[in-house]
């Protein structure tokens, strides 16, 4: 085990994290920490740097600035990859599933379970999301919620602490939204710790025990729902002109 | 000193060639994202225009541009529209392929139709003498006449209505054509241009060099090793990337032989590849 | 499906059986078969899963073809040591070049590696009291068709039958997410450099192979036959005509293109890089899939990795 660099109590920390693209600064010094097995919430108008922060946070894009810590670890200047076996996974906005592949085969392709066992584990998986019946179809030819709860599967295949997810209820109706909240919960008193950014402000709300309002790029309010919503800056934040 | 500078500039004048060779490729990538495989091949094509009008018709190189400039154009124009156009928005391997496709039709075409015999046109020999040094002269003409394409080339680029069209398009597809340009006859306009250019260069080179069906492939390598140092989409970056290599090239031909100095390109493109695939100048990717 | 393994399976035999029935050209031309087929399974290894496009897989060929007669004239070895020689060297080379090189992106990849073949040509010419330079190489001339044609036969089969391995595997899938997204790829915990320079140094291996038993068995070699890009055409027109990525296809490939490119080509020998031009272009735009997806979509072949 790797000595930790910092106290262990917080599972995802992030220290004046900054990232520019050209002129725009799109991520200015945010920084917050997570205890494991929460469900936070990253909340904020369109452009406030909420998937930025995510790109951050996997690894897919490196700062310009600041830290991040996981698990004790600097995970700052890491590869996605490794950022990933650590156990820090992420789904996408857009989904990125594969599409030349078939359900089975996209998990197939990114369970670290052994070789005996990789098949076995992905239908397992695929069980548990309730696409057993398409198992055997081609990622492109799933309908928009199967694509999201197999992104969904497939973030969860090996089993991961921490879970960024990126607007999982886009487009999705009420049915769906009620199973991805149910395996949310589920995953939580697992001892999962999610991070999830939406715009549907009110199921986070309801989801989450604590949220993170992000404006321009800068962190703007942290706490319980209850008091974000009354906070009058996030208001403005949203509404405001 | 007196060698040191005239290797220079001997390298110089070449870079004036490749600039515009190199200047269609960005050309074509900067608006459509495209590498064109085959833009060696549109060289070759031009420099078999420019033997054979000299053959036949008597037209030195220079004039006969007059006819080949519009011709590899059309060629370019049309190939955009039937082949190109397929694959624009299509993954960078298809094009790769698509464009590999083509440009091994060419070669195999040219091979079947012109045989590999070399060819070459005897226009302009002899050096201008001023002071010490001595300049090649079709050197000279080539690179000058080269610069006035890319010149020109640039002025529409920038000057001009179509130009700006094809700047938009190369910024965001999207957003131009939501600002309501024509983005198919843009790319059309950008491919027939670079085409023209190459088949230009391929005139300058039907008298420096020896004309024959697999050119190409030499002058494409070389026209990517140009891209790679000045940076891929950029017009004026093409023009830097390109004296660059050509001193490189001149210097090392100078001091080895001609199959080292290739080589040399080669090595040198290959270290950008790893060390700055940017260029200098680059566009990042979309 | 049992009928298309039924074929390959009869095709197998024939091969095999060749050498005992069939007449010196017949061993040459199907040992040519052969040769293209190991080249182009290898090629598929690397270009048609991962979706790295290689333009300059001569390169590996005429690295284990020079290294085999090195190996031979130089250093005094036996040829089957000689052989061994060149796909260690073919391998490391793989190894050595792929590690730079794989770290570019698709286009910079595909023509960075042209330029490696192209370096590497000159580099031998150049070197020539080691490589004999510009003239060739002149390997002691013994008559080892037979032993060859088995030699390679044994080379294409274990190119296939890696592919097999692979594409069965989950690693066979990893190394598609990587076609399909590298950077997806990477964020799902997939060490894609990893898996690329394997599939690369693999590739690299049975290219060299192929070169060097070619080196034993033509006895002459020379920059320009071993280093030509013919070879690499050769070897991806062959695999996109089969279907990329999959098992078979290269297979189908060469079987379809030797057998074309001998009865007619073969006296049209410009005609056959044009063809093989706007065969590419056809694929490339019609039929991405190849042989492999036409019989797919027909319902001929059922779809699966194994093919």
């Amino acid at each position: 085990m790797t000595k930790p660099d910092r106290p262990t109590d917080q599972i995802l920390s992030v220290n004046r994290l900054t990232r520019r693209f050209g002129g725009v600064i799109a991520v200015n010094g945010v920084s917050f920490a997570i205890d494991p097995g929460t469900v936070t919430g990253l909340i904020g108008p369109n452009g406030s740097g909420k998937s930025t922060l995510f790109r951050l946070i996997s690894g897919e894009i490196p700062a310009d600035s600041g830290e991040i810590h996981f698990r004790g670890t600097a995970i700052t200047q890491k590869s996605a990859s490794v950022i990933n076996r650590l156990g820090l996974s992420r789904t996408f906005q857009l989904s990125r599933l594969y599409p030349q592949m078939t359900a089975t085969e996209n998990l197939v392709a990114v369970t670290r379970a052994p070789e005996g066992e990789a098949f076995a584990r992905a239908r397992d998986s695929l069980d548990f999301v309730g696409l057993s019946p398409v198992a055997d179809e081609f990622a492109a030819n799933l309908s928009y919620g199967q694509q999201k709860l197999l992104e969904f599967a497939r973030v969860l295949v090996n089993d991961p602490d921490v879970i960024l997810l990126d607007e999982p209820f886009a487009g999705v109706n009420p049915v769906m939204e009620e199973r991805l909240c149910t395996h949310i919960h589920a995953l939580r008193e697992h001892g999962k710790t999610f991070l999830i950014t939406d715009h549907e402000i009110k199921l986070i709300m309801a989801l989450c025990s604590r949220l993170i309002v992000l404006d321009h790029g800068e962190l703007l309010a942290d706490g319980e729902p209850a008091v974000i919503r009354a906070d009058p800056r996030v208001i403005d934040a949203y509404f405001g002109t | 000193m007196v060698t040191l500078v005239q290797v220079v500039v001997s390298g110089l004048l070449l870079g004036g060639v490749y600039a515009l060779l190199a200047g269609g490729l960005t050309l074509i990538f900067g608006v459509m994202r495209v590498i064109n495989l085959a833009h060696g091949e549109f060289l070759m094509l031009g420099a078999y225009a420019s033997f054979f009008l000299f053959a036949r018709l008597g037209l030195n190189p220079i004039l006969s541009l007059f006819l080949s400039l519009p011709l590899m154009f059309g060629v370019g124009w049309i190939a955009q529209r039937v082949l190109i156009s397929r694959v624009v928005r299509a993954p960078l391997l298809t094009s790769l392929l698509l464009t590999y496709g083509v440009s091994l039709a060419l070669t195999g075409g040219a091979q079947a139709t012109f045989t590999n015999d070399f060819r070459s046109v005897p226009f302009l020999s002899g050096a201008l003498n001023i002071g010490e040094l001595a300049f090649s002269v079709p050197r000279l003409v080539a690179c000058v006449t080269a610069l006035v394409l890319t010149g020109a080339a640039q002025f529409f680029l920038s000057r001009t209505r179509w130009g700006k069209a094809l700047r938009a398009t190369a910024q965001s597809a999207d957003v131009a054509l939501a600002c309501g340009i024509d983005i198919d006859r843009a790319r059309m306009i950008a491919f027939g241009i670079a085409t023209a250019l190459a088949g230009a260069a391929g005139t300058l080179t039907s008298f420096l060099y020896t004309v024959y069906p697999e050119m190409g492939k030499t002058f494409m390598l070389k026209a990517f090793a140009v891209i790679v140092l000045g940076g891929m989409g950029s017009f004026p970056g093409a023009f830097l990337g390109a004296l660059v290599l050509g001193v490189i090239e001149s210097t090392a031909s100078y001091v080895t032989t001609t199959q080292i100095a290739e080589a040399v390109i080669y090595i040198t493109l290959l270290a950008m590849l790893l060390l700055r695939p940017q260029g200098f100048f680059g566009v990042k990717e979309a | 499906m049992r009928i298309y393994t039924g074929f390959i399976g009869a095709v197998a035999v024939a091969i095999a059986l060749v050498p005992v029935f069939g007449s010196n050209y017949t061993k040459t031309f199907v040992l040519q078969a052969l040769m293209s087929c190991a080249l182009a399974a290898s090629w598929n290894l690397i270009s048609g899963f991962t979706g790295y496009v290689s333009f300059g897989h001569s390169a590996f060929f005429g690295i284990g073809a020079y290294a085999t007669g090195i190996a031979i004239v130089r250093g005094g070895l036996p040829a089957p040591l000689a052989i061994i020689v060149a796909g260690i060297s073919s391998a490391t080379a793989g190894l050595l070049f792929g590690y730079p090189a794989l770290r570019l992106r698709g286009p910079y990849f595909a023509v960075g590696m042209l330029g490696v073949a192209e370096a590497i040509r000159v580099g031998v010419t150049v070197a020539e009291p080691l490589t004999g330079g510009g003239k060739g190489l002149v390997l002691v001339p013994e008559d080892v068709l037979t032993v060859s044609y088995y030699a390679m036969f044994a080379v294409a089969i274990a190119t296939v039958l890696v592919t097999y391995r692979v594409a069965t595997l989950p690693v066979g899938l990893r190394l598609l997410a990587i076609r399909e997204d590298e950077v997806a790829a990477e964020l799902n915990g997939i060490q894609t450099t990893r898996l690329k320079i394997g599939a690369f140094a693999i590739s690299a291996l049975f290219a060299g192979l192929a070169g060097g038993i070619y080196a034993w068995q033509m006895s002459y070699i020379d920059p320009g036959t071993v280093f030509a890009g013919s070879l690499t055409v050769r070897a991806i027109a062959m695999t996109m005509l089969g279907g990329q990525g999959t098992v078979f296809g290269p297979v189908i490939g060469s079987v379809v293109l030797s057998g074309i490119s001998e009865a007619l080509w073969a006296r049209f020998p410009f005609l056959h890089t044009a063809l093989s031009g706007v065969l590419i272009i056809a694929i490339v735009l019609f039929l991405p899939g190849g042989i492999t997806q036409i019989l797919q979509d027909r319902g001929w072949l059922p779809r699966s990795r194994r093919l």
